[in-house]
């Protein structure tokens, strides 16, 4: 099979991305699908909103804080549990029905309770982010190489020196791909809160766009939406390339 | 004893037995071992691969439980490792800790110790020159060739001035030349400080030429087959003492021991 | 015997202690949000037999196993095929991941928009939801194979199909089990909001209209309800795919 040049590939991708929009227009025969060039259109009016990049920003600070917040105590909870085969043992159960639970059912619940403010957008994905992250925290313990830790056994290095030169470099260069997937989560999280419960941000005005059966702007939106997540997916490829050196030459 | 200053410890291996539990059943390794080694004494440790060399040391070293019989070291028994112990394995690529330099990998092992900051300092760099790595000091290690990285794990074992060290076939990953160079090096070291030293290796040639004893195991369970005190005068050159007529015949004892 | 006793104690304990907490904290902390969970069991039956839940219950299974079926099945073929062209594969890679990068929770207003707020168009929510994670996985499993297993079926001058099957597919096992399991939490996650926004059926709108009659026992019947299911369906899978593909369990040691 012959080798596509990049330019190549480019058109080819933007031909059939065209293509495959229109047919499904097509396809559909709904008279709400739009075509390619008005969503376009409506996109490019769409980044001229100044409202629009504050309520991105928004959206972007929201996740990260979530993020930040999971990650932080899935990190401490899940050493503490990583380092007890009895405490892994102990809370395997309750993990493994917690992370299940999709999260948006905890909405009714926080609204409830709290309301549906920003705050309720940060809770939410700190808990998914935590429970999530847990899990690959206590596998990224486990997965510590045994020779470090019998070598850190024979040098009498202290629990707490063990902790911080062995397990938690080991654990975190292990942590890549569950740190990516929890930026997604994390994002993916918040835009679900505006949709279900209205937080503040692109959920809830994607959710108004959809009410308002405003078909150009609902994909307009998810077009928006699909470029942070790829956005942030590949930054954290990067941070992950610049941060851990060690594992590329290994 | 070679040593200037007698600091060595010794160790009395009595009636050991090891046994590992593999899927219920006990498989027993090492039975009713007995050896003792004398302070800066250098015990060269030979036989097949997996009659249990390595369970040896390790148990010795307090990292395996023996299911009978007991390990002293200067009179203690030996149920946990201890801080006069160096260890330097086979796998040196996989026991330093990649995500530090190598000066830091080598004062590792100060941390949580009484150790005053200048003392640290100084001992870590007189290490690093022992073993010729000032240059790389502030590299990685997996920015180092295999032997720089034996080396290191070396440094490390010896940072702590350790009075008991075990090497488990610590040159088993480097292409020859750099055998022969690390193995003076060690012997060097060791006989300069008067560190115990035990060295498991398969390599007979390299047993005579490092140890002034070298114990065979042998059969299964492991037993002790042969105990041959090595007779040649220190300081040793490589060439010259393995051509010697006292090293080819020790040589010949002992391959006929270990494939008995 | 004793060893077996140890460990359900050691699996236990936690679980039960955590419950009981739960239980006392609610008991003296009488916050209307948080009702005892003893309550909560004590409402489950009454809830259950109520007509809605149990209809609830069983359009929010439909519209889980139907779109979960289409989605995952479709998403297979086309990974499989895209997978093993070259070509195919290097244009489809990065549309299949901009779709697949896109929130699940953000396609479900895109679906309701095109088609509405009704069953079927629930069914596509969840199936679309399924189809771009299990397309790109399977797409990049296949493409990974081993090049000496490839070598292998080209010696043995085998055809597209019998490589795809008996070399391509079987290498890469492990990860299109993976991304098979992992879309059965997108699913969960998109029928519960596909039903949550408009829709008034199936558990997401029962526990949406319990919250808002304020009727808190009856939401947390419905949240640890979807709870439960979220369990077992991943468990399910587990034991169903050591039947599936014995030989990827076998090989790996894990049985
Ligand atoms: N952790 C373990 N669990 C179960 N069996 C083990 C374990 N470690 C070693 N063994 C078994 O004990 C025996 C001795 O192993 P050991 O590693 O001590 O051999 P060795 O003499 O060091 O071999 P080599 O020269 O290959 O390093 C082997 O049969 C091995 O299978
Ligand atoms: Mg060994």
């Amino acid at each position: 099979m012959k080798q596509l040049s990049k330019t190549q590939r480019l058109v080819a991708i933007a031909v059939l991305s065209f293509l495959l929009w229109e047919l499904a227009a097509l396809v559909v025969r709904s008279n709400s699908f739009p075509h390619s060039w008005s969503v376009l259109g409506n996109f490019a009016s769409l980044i001229t909103e100044v409202s629009f990049w504050k309520d991105l920003t928004l959206t972007l600070w929201i996740s990260l804080l979530g993020f930040l917040i999971g990650t932080a105590s899935a990190l401490a909870i899940g050493i503490c549990i990583g380092l007890s085969r009895d405490a892994e043992l102990a809370s395997r159960a309750t993990l493994n029905f917690v992370r299940v639970i999709p999260s948006v059912v905890m909405l009714p619940l926080l609204i409830a309770s709290i309301g549906s403010s920003a705050r309720t957008a940060v809770i939410l994905s700190a808990f998914v982010v935590t429970f999530t992250f847990v899990t690959y925290v206590v596998r990224g313990i486990a997965d510590t190489e045994k020779q470090l830790i019998e070598a850190s056994k024979l040098m009498q290095l202290p629990r707490m020196v063990q902790v911080l030169f062995l397990y938690l470099p080991s654990t975190v260069s292990l942590l890549g791909t569950g740190m990516r997937l929890c930026a997604s989560r994390a994002f993916g999280t918040v835009v679900a809160a505006g949709i279900v419960a209205g937080t503040p941000g692109l959920g809830s005005r994607l959710y108004l766009a959809q009410a308002n059966a405003d078909t150009n702007r609902v994909f307009s939106y998810v077009f928006v939406m699909g470029i942070t997540g790829v956005l942030i997916y590949s930054s954290f490829t990067i941070v992950e390339k610049r941060l851990f050196k060690w594992k590329v030459s290994v | 004893m070679k040593s200037d200053q007698d600091s060595g410890l010794n160790l009395v291996v009595k009636n050991l037995g090891v046994s590992y539990i593999r899927k219920n059943s006990n498989t027993s390794v090492i039975e009713n071992l007995s050896f003792d080694v004398n302070p800066g004494e250098v015990v060269a440790i030979c036989g097949l691969s997996g009659i249990g060399k390595s369970t040896l040391v390790r148990t010795i070293a307090g990292l395996v439980r023996p299911s009978q019989g007991e390990v002293l070291i200067d009179s203690q028994v030996i149920n946990g490792p201890i801080e006069s112990l160096g260890f330097v394995t086979q796998d040196y690529s996989r026991s330093l800790f990649p995500w530090l330099t190598v000066e830091k990998n080598i004062a590792l092992p100060f941390k949580g110790k009484d150790i005053s900051a200048s003392e640290r300092k100084s001992r870590v760099q007189a290490a690093i020159e022992e073993v010729g790595l000032t240059e790389s000091a502030r590299l990685f290690p997996w920015q180092l060739s295999g032997g720089m990285q034996q080396r290191v794990a070396i440094a490390r074992a010896l940072v702590m001035k350790p009075k008991f060290l075990i090497l488990d076939e610590p040159f088993a990953s480097v292409d020859v030349y750099v055998r022969l160079d690390l193995e003076d090096l060690v012997s060097n070291l060791v006989h300069s400080h008067g560190t115990t030293t035990l060295l498991v290796t398969h390599d007979v040639d390299e047993a005579i030429y490092m140890a002034d004893r070298v114990l065979v195991l042998s059969g299964s369970p492991a037993q002790l087959s042969l105990d041959l005190s090595v007779n040649l005068k220190r300081p040793r050159v490589q060439m010259q003492t393995r051509s010697d007529a006292t090293f080819l015949t020790l040589r010949d004892q002992l391959h006929a021991s270990i494939r008995s | 015997m004793k060893r077996a006793l140890t460990l359900i104690v050691k699996f236990t304990w936690f679980p039960i202690l955590f419950v009981s907490l739960w239980e006392v904290t609610t008991r003296i902390a009488a916050n209307p949000f948080f009702p005892a969970p003893s309550k909560i069991v004590a409402a489950t039956g009454d809830v259950y037999t109520k007509e809605w839940l149990s209809q609830s219950l069983v359009t929010s299974l439909f519209t889980l196993f139907a779109g979960y079926l289409i989605g995952s099945i479709a998403g297979l073929i086309l990974g499989a095929i895209l997978g093993s062209y070259q070509m195919l594969r290097e244009i489809f890679t990065p549309i299949t991941n901009f779709i697949r990068s896109i929130p699940s929770a953000a396609k479900v207003p895109v679906i309701i928009a095109l088609f509405g707020i009704g069953l079927s168009s629930r069914v596509t929510t969840v199936a679309v939801a399924v189809l771009f994670p299990v397309l790109l996985t399977t797409l990049r499993a296949v493409a990974n194979t081993d090049p000496n297993m490839l070598d292998y079926s080209k010696l043995a001058r085998f055809g597209y199909f019998r490589s795809l099957f008996q070399v391509r597919i079987p290498a890469a096992t492990g990860e299109i089990l993976a991304g098979l399991q992992a879309s059965i939490q997108i699913a969960v996650l998109v029928m519960v909001i596909s039903e949550m926004i408009g829709s008034g059926k199936g558990l997401g709108a029962f526990v949406i209209r319990a919250q808002s009659t304020y009727m808190i026992t009856d939401m947390w019947v419905g949240i640890l309800t979807l709870g439960i299911i979220g369990l077992l369906l991943t468990e399910g899978f587990r034991l169903l795919e050591r039947k599936v593909a014995p030989w990827y369990f076998t090989s790996k040691g894990l049985q």
